[in-house]
């Protein structure tokens, strides 16, 4: 009996809502070398229930790291609460491969992604503040609140 | 791998990825099956089959629902044993979750 570990990939933790999720791909070969494959994978995204969402994954150092590929996902609305499972596919040579990681969506968090800047001014009326969202939105508060 | 949480007396599904000697997908011959251990060995009810998730090559598809009756106990980490044959060769997968 052969036990098969590697190809099963990793757990990759718990993600609230707003955060990245780092997925990562490393195509091998038959024989677990690193190796450019025909295209870039595909990466699928399963839900308990059923199949997510697919899409490419880009490469992440074409000059240094061979057959290594990598996505940071955005958790936001399309994804609810619950347990993923994301397959990574691709062909060397015509050949299939895949791996397969898995993560968690957990309460808590915004969609729209944390606060990573801000500034804040004053008017005669009222005090404002703007902030950035990782997720790419802009988010802004006046007090007093109208 | 370890696979996630689930609480007790709710469903843990998962997949995995069936394999032949060369490390490609295959789906192999009849359905992989399972049997899920604790600190004390196989537990009560801990076995089952697994069915394809898809079309895809090789992709299937396994649910445990770990309850109290059965012995399963929140905090405690339980391994799963998934067998499937290809070309009369048997492979095992291990894979392993935290009941809350």
């Amino acid at each position: 009996m052969s036990v098969s570990r590697r190809q099963q990939g990793a757990y990759l933790g718990r993600f609230r809502q707003g955060s990245y999720i780092p997925l990562c791909a490393q195509v091998l070969t038959s024989h677990l070398s690193p190796v450019w494959p025909d295209t870039a994978p595909t990466a699928y995204l399963y839900s308990d229930s059923a199949l997510v969402s697919s899409f490419k994954i880009p490469v992440t150092d074409f000059a240094s790291a061979t057959g290594l590929f990598s996505k940071s996902v955005l958790v936001d609305q399309p994804l609810p609460l619950g347990r993923y499972r994301v397959v990574y596919r691709w062909t060397v040579g015509g050949v299939a491969g895949a791996v397969m990681d898995s993560f968690e969506i957990v309460g808590g968090g915004d969609p729209a992604g944390a606060v990573i800047s801000m500034c804040s001014y004053d008017r005669p009326e009222a005090r404002y503040i703007l902030g950035q969202l990782s997720g790419g939105r802009l988010a802004q508060g006046r007090n007093p609140k109208l | 791998m370890f696979a996630g949480f689930v609480p007790i007396g709710s469903a843990f599904v998962d997949d995995f990825l069936a394999l032949d000697a060369n490390n490609v997908p295959n789906d192999g011959t009849g359905s992989p099956t399972f049997t899920v251990y604790g600190p004390s060995g196989a537990m009560a009810g801990g076995t089952g089959t697994a069915a394809k998730t898809d079309a895809t090559t090789g992709l299937y598809r396994y649910t445990v629902t770990p309850s109290a009756p059965n012995g399963y106990v929140s905090g405690q980490v339980y391994r799963v044993v998934l067998l499937y044959v290809v070309s009369a060769v048997t492979y095992a997968v291990i894979k392993s979750f935290q009941v809350t």
